[in-house]
């Protein structure tokens, strides 16, 4: 087992007691005579998913990046990265203390691996699509309503190029739906522009206009430069990296031949006679558009030690904002979790047919009535609270109505934001989502929160007689 | 008449259908077909409902209560039947009375156009509504005055029922499902539906968005506000805003409009004008409609590869709309299945399907006759119980026969001089009673091979001249742990079991010619019937009565329910049926009838009464409560004398002549 610099990580946290509650649902169901045979390890895995942390899927088209990026969140060479395809199967990293499970399908498997968000996340490296080889269809079946392990991942961190192309459109909009919840859909989702180093345009502008190609509401988009996150993640950093730094920071014609790519820096290189060697090893492990804006913080002392050149290039490679957008996921990761495995259950109902579908059903109309589901529906509408639906509500009203309906919130909410509110409540002429979470938001400012009372589910559930 | 309340997120509306007719009637309102699902709380704390509500709305509107449906499967820790919706501080609503309210207004229409109660009602609910939510509906039907019948009906299933009476699944689908995609003003439901039988559909999938026509009227909306020039736009705004209802009317026009017409003008007040074309319209809403096509489609995926779906039917309001239309005939073409539309030329038939196929379910009442035998001679035959029936033969034998007339055994009741015998019987403990000219009143128990074995006497075991002294027993009664007689002049007793041994514990006040006791349960009481009066007994701790006499006029014949306290009239001219409380006594209904030989009994925990109707020849099937008429069972061979309730449920011995017969009723 390899180990990772920091230590050895927290311990797992479970995504939430109506996930819970969940679990105890498809543990009752498996244990049922009449859900015998291939539904039961569908039924343990969605227990599974309900325990665990939250369940991201690092997936995109083939050879743009994704083992590379999974080694950089994992913090070692986990994953086989080679310059053609490699990935076969879909490998779960998880964390040492949770207990062993069976991989949700036949070309899955488990791996631990004490990374630094494995109390957070699950993470899964899956074969690249569009290929021809036929690897990527254990990855399609994950984004299939025809498969049991459709939405068996509850985040998608999806690899694409600057530009979406159609066909991730297409498995983008049917993940979306798999793991939609009842207020709408898409913050599960974040975009990677894979590679963003070899792209000229500026990298904000690049993330916006993945969020703009994609249409889904909600979701997050990080340029990422993954050769200069394993760099980093990997500790390949060395003490002549920082040395050749400073000769090209130190001299001016080199400094001024790097944006020009490496061609141009050789021929100034050969010109001054500096050493290629040294250029080449610095060529290694970092692109060029990642060393030209450390040249002036080497040149000015800034950046003086490897540590604070592991650090800047950290922060530069867009690694930390996609662990920031992970962790912020992981903060939802209850909400996020049920509307997906809720998804499964229904879709296993439909395979199994009517009879069974009615038992599924059941259970989980009773569920509805467990208190923690009467919290997870009001930080399901604060979820959406981030969505472009709800614009119109002034930042100032939006946190404050977050914090109300996470329970967060130390006072009553201000006028204004609950005038507003009212409007949207009870105005004909506004979408029905947006009047659905603006009456909740009423009730919430209305009635105290719900008083965590026992939950009863597990027995609840146990009392439906045995089939 | 079936009767259909489908209580709608944004619109209820109320279908009925002849028992014979193949297609259902809309009760209107006003000009509308359905109203909407909304009621207005007063300050005074009465409620207005429906188009009546709507007016007040702009009024005040955290008054105006819409979204009811939506409250009762909300996640929040309370049974439905139990929850308050507030919108406000101090603005709040019991969710059982404003569903309450919004059945009256829908029953009472319906009685209104149909000119009764209806035999049956059929409410119908989500397909994920599950008990709780379900008693919520049931109670508020009950506080809404709903007197008749009440079945429940998950919609996806009424509307593939109307569907499939459409001709949905093309001849030859097999086993094929069905698809429903249900698109209403203000939720989306998409439905997967097996067919049990090939016939009734039984949901495999069941999933919903809060997704509709009000978000397409607030598109509209949207719509017009990128297009107003930038001076209009506070404008609009505040329009939005201060006159919110009349902006979303003006939106729901132009979003019909546009199903028709490819461009139209919005014109509203001050405003300039806005040409809207069909095109951004159904851009605006694509991703929607798109949303709603894949949940129906991962329903249809998700399905297993030996399972196709024959049709997929598109129902509610919001169907109409081109734009669905179409992508939901891709979605059909795609996986090979038939796009049905119902009826499709009419408005109603869009937004009515749930409401027009839910009077064909299964809510009515059917039954099977079978020939069992036939007795030596013609007598009155009791149920003893075991499958066997007591009857008193012309030289006053107890005779045991089971349902093929073959005689079982035989006991002569009393001592010596008996000549006349009365007996009642208990079927459900095996029990009979029987009493005699001699003033002896003797227990039997019948076992399961129809052996007659007697038990003992209750009270004196011999009486010296009973017939000349009144001690005849006139008539008896049994049930459970009770009996009673009644003597010719002497009064009667009511005795209570003690373990083996029999106590008195009342007296029977004497009542001239009483010809028939029977118990009830609720309140405990013995009712004790003359030529011309009902007394009712009702028996407290201590052997202290009250009686309550009640005119019977003429009736000829009686029916008791032990439980609820009901008892049943046939008269010349008629049938009635009262309600027995512990001083009162309530006619619940009268109606005409021609015909007799009467039996009651629980069918599925709601009072029926059977009764013989001569002109028909039948056997008639009423609901007990409400006297609508469930069905009719042809009966060939002559009258029939004799109608008894057997203790199972729906099981019944018809007697005509020395015929017998088992009947059997089941909800169809």
């Amino acid at each position: 087992m390899d180990t990772v610099s920091g230590g050895r990580p927290a311990p797992p946290r479970t995504p939430g007691p109506a996930a819970g509650c969940l679990a105890v649902l498809c543990e009752l169901l498996r244990s049922r005579n009449e859900f015998a045979g291939p539904a039961c390890a569908v039924l343990d895995d969605m227990a599974a998913h309900c325990r665990e942390p939250l369940r991201v899927a690092v997936t995109g088209d083939v050879s743009c990046g994704k083992s590379t990026l999974v080694n950089a969140l994992l913090g070692g060479r986990h994953a086989a990265v080679r310059w053609e395809e490699t990935t076969a199967e879909v490998t779960w990293y998880r964390h040492p203390s949770l207990p062993p499970g069976l991989p949700p399908g036949p070309e899955h498997r488990m791996a631990v691996v004490p990374f630094p968000l494995a109390d957070r996340i699950v993470l899964a490296d899956t074969p690249g699509v569009n290929t021809a080889s036929g690897r990527g269809r254990v990855t399609e079946d994950m984004l299939s309503a025809a498969s049991d392990a459709a939405a068996s991942a509850t985040v998608l961190l999806y690899l694409s190029g600057a530009e979406l192309m159609g066909g991730s459109r297409e498995r983008l909009r049917r993940f979306v739906e798999l793991t939609r919840g009842e207020y709408g859909s898409g913050f599960n989702i974040v975009l990677v522009a894979a590679k963003a180093d070899t792209c000229t345009a500026p990298w904000p502008s690049i993330e916006e206009n993945l969020i703009a190609k994609s249409r889904i509401p909600g979701v997050r988009a990080v340029a990422v430069s993954q050769q200069l996150a394993m760099t980093v993640r990997a500790e390949l950093l060395r003490p002549g990296h920082l040395a050749t730094l400073r000769t090209l920071a130190g001299n001016s014609e080199l400094a001024a031949a790097v944006p020009g790519g490496w061609h141009a820096l050789e021929l100034t290189a050969r010109r001054t006679g500096v050493a290629m060697d040294a250029l080449a090893a610095l060529a290694e492990v970092a692109p060029l558009p990642c060393v030209t804006p450390a040249l002036p913080l080497v040149a000015d002392g800034t950046i003086g030690t490897l540590r604070q050149l592991s650090g800047f290039w950290e922060e530069l490679s867009g690694l930390r904002a996609v662990e920031a957008a992970l962790e912020s996921l992981a903060e939802d990761s209850e909400v996020l979790t049920v509307n997906a495995v809720t998804g499964r259950l229904h879709r296993l109902a439909a395979r199994l047919g009517a009879a069974r579908a009615d038992r599924i059903q059941r259970g989980l109309a009773q569920l509805r009535r467990c208190p923690h589901f009467v919290a997870l529906d009001r930080r399901g509408a604060a979820l959406h609270l981030r969505g472009p639906a709800l614009r119109s509500v002034p930042d100032g009203d939006r946190a404050a109505t977050a914090a109300l309906l996470r329970g967060e919130s130390d006072g009553p909410l201000p006028p204004s934001a609950l005038a507003h509110w009212q409007r949207l409540a009870f105005q004909p002429g506004r979408s029905t989502e947006v009047g659905r979470v603006a009456r909740l938001v009423i009730e919430a400012a209305s009635a105290p929160p719900p008083v965590q009372a026992h939950c009863s589910c597990a027995e609840t559930l146990r009392k439906e007689p045995r089939g | 008449m079936i009767g259909c309340i489908d209580f709608g997120a944004s619109q209820t509306k109320v279908t009925y259908r002849q028992l014979t007719a193949a297609a259902g009637e809309l009760v209107m309102f006003g000009r509308y077909s359905q109203f909407p699902t909304a009621v207005f709380l007063r300050p005074d704390g009465t409620l207005l409902v429906g188009h009546d509500a709507d007016a007040y709305q702009g009024r005040n509107p955290s008054r105006y209560f819409r979204w009811l449906k939506q409250h009762v499967h909300r996640a929040d820790g309370v049974a439905p039947a139990k929850r308050t919706i507030r919108q406000g501080p101090d603005v709040s609503l019991s969710l059982l009375d404003g569903v309450a309210t919004v059945l009256s207004h829908a029953y009472t229409a319906l009685v209104e156009a149909i000119g009764a109660h209806p035999a049956a009602l059929v409410l119908t609910h989500p397909a994920e509504w599950q008990s709780d939510d379900r008693d919520l509906l049931r109670r508020a039907g009950q506080k809404a005055g709903i007197a008749c019948r009440v079945e429940l009906a998950a919609e996806p299933v009424a509307a593939a029922t109307h569907h499939l009476r459409r001709g949905a699944l093309p001849a030859g689908a097999g086993d094929a499902a069905l698809a429903v995609f249900d698109l209403g003003a203000s939720t989306f439901d998409a439905a997967v539906l097996d067919r049990v039988d090939k016939t009734v559909p039984a949901p495999r999938f069941c999933r919903g968005l809060l997704v509709g026509g009000d978000d397409f009227d607030a598109a509209v909306l949207d719509l017009v506000a990128t297009l107003l020039p930038e001076r209009a736009g506070e404008d609009f705004e505040r329009l939005r805003t201060e006159a919110a209802y009349e902006m979303w009317s003006a939106a729901r026009s132009a979003k019909e409009r546009l199903s028709t017409e490819d461009e139209i003008v919005f014109a509203h007040q001050d405003l300039p004008d806005v040409v809207l074309y069909r095109s951004d319209f159904e851009d605006a809403i694509e991703p929607l409609v798109e949303s709603c096509v894949s949940l129906l489609r991962q329903g249809i995926d998700a399905l297993p590869r030996t399972t196709k779906v024959g049709a997929v039917a598109l129902s509610g309001g919001s169907s109409r709309i081109p734009l669905v239309q179409a992508l939901v005939g891709d979605l059909a073409q795609d996986i090979g299945a038939e796009l049905a539309t119902g009826d499709g030329t009419e408005e109603t038939d869009w937004e009515h399907s749930v409401a027009l196929g839910a009077v064909h379910l299964p809510a009515s009442v059917r039954g099977q006759l079978r020939r069992t035998g036939q007795l030596p001679t013609e007598r009155r035959v009791e149920v003893a119980g075991h499958g066997n029936l007591a009857s008193v033969t012309t030289n006053s034998t107890l005779r045991l026969t089971d349902r093929t007339g073959t005689d079982r055994g035989s006991a002569t009741p009393g001592r010596f001089l008996t000549t006349k015998v009365v007996l009642a019987t208990d079927p459900g403990a095996g029990r009979i009673l029987t009493g005699t000219d001699t003033g002896l009143v003797q227990e039997w128990s019948v076992n399961g091979s129809g052996a007659l074995a007697p038990l003992g006497y209750l009270g004196a075991d011999f009486r010296w001249m009973a017939t000349f002294t009144g001690w005849s027993v006139t008539s008896v009664a049994i049930r459970g742990d009770r009996a009673a007689c009644a003597r010719e002049e002497q009064p009667g007793a009511v005795f209570r079991r003690n373990s083996r041994r029999w106590r008195q514990t009342a007296v029977l006040r004497r009542h001239s010619g009483t010809s028939a006791l029977a118990f009830l349960d609720s309140p405990e009481a013995v009712l004790q019937f003359t030529s011309s009066h009902m007394h009712v007994h009702c028996l407290a701790d201590g052997g202290q009565e009250t009686s309550v006499p009640f005119a019977l006029a003429e009736a000829t014949e009686a029916a008791v329910l032990p439980k609820p306290a009901m008892v049943f009239l046939s008269r010349p001219d008629g049938l009635e049926a009262l309600r027995v409380r512990t001083r009162t006594v309530t006619s619940l209904w009268r109606l005409p009838f021609e015909g007799g030989a009467i039996e009651c009994a629980l069918l599925r925990r709601r009072p029926v009464l059977l009764a013989f109707s001569k002109p028909h020849k039948a056997i008639t099937v009423l609901d007990g409560l409400t006297g609508s008429e469930l069905c009719q069972v042809p009966m060939k061979k002559g009258a029939v004398h004799q109608i008894c309730a057997t203790g199972n449920a729906g099981e019944f011995v018809v007697r005509q002549g020395r015929q017998l017969s088992a009947l059997v009723l089941e909800q169809a």
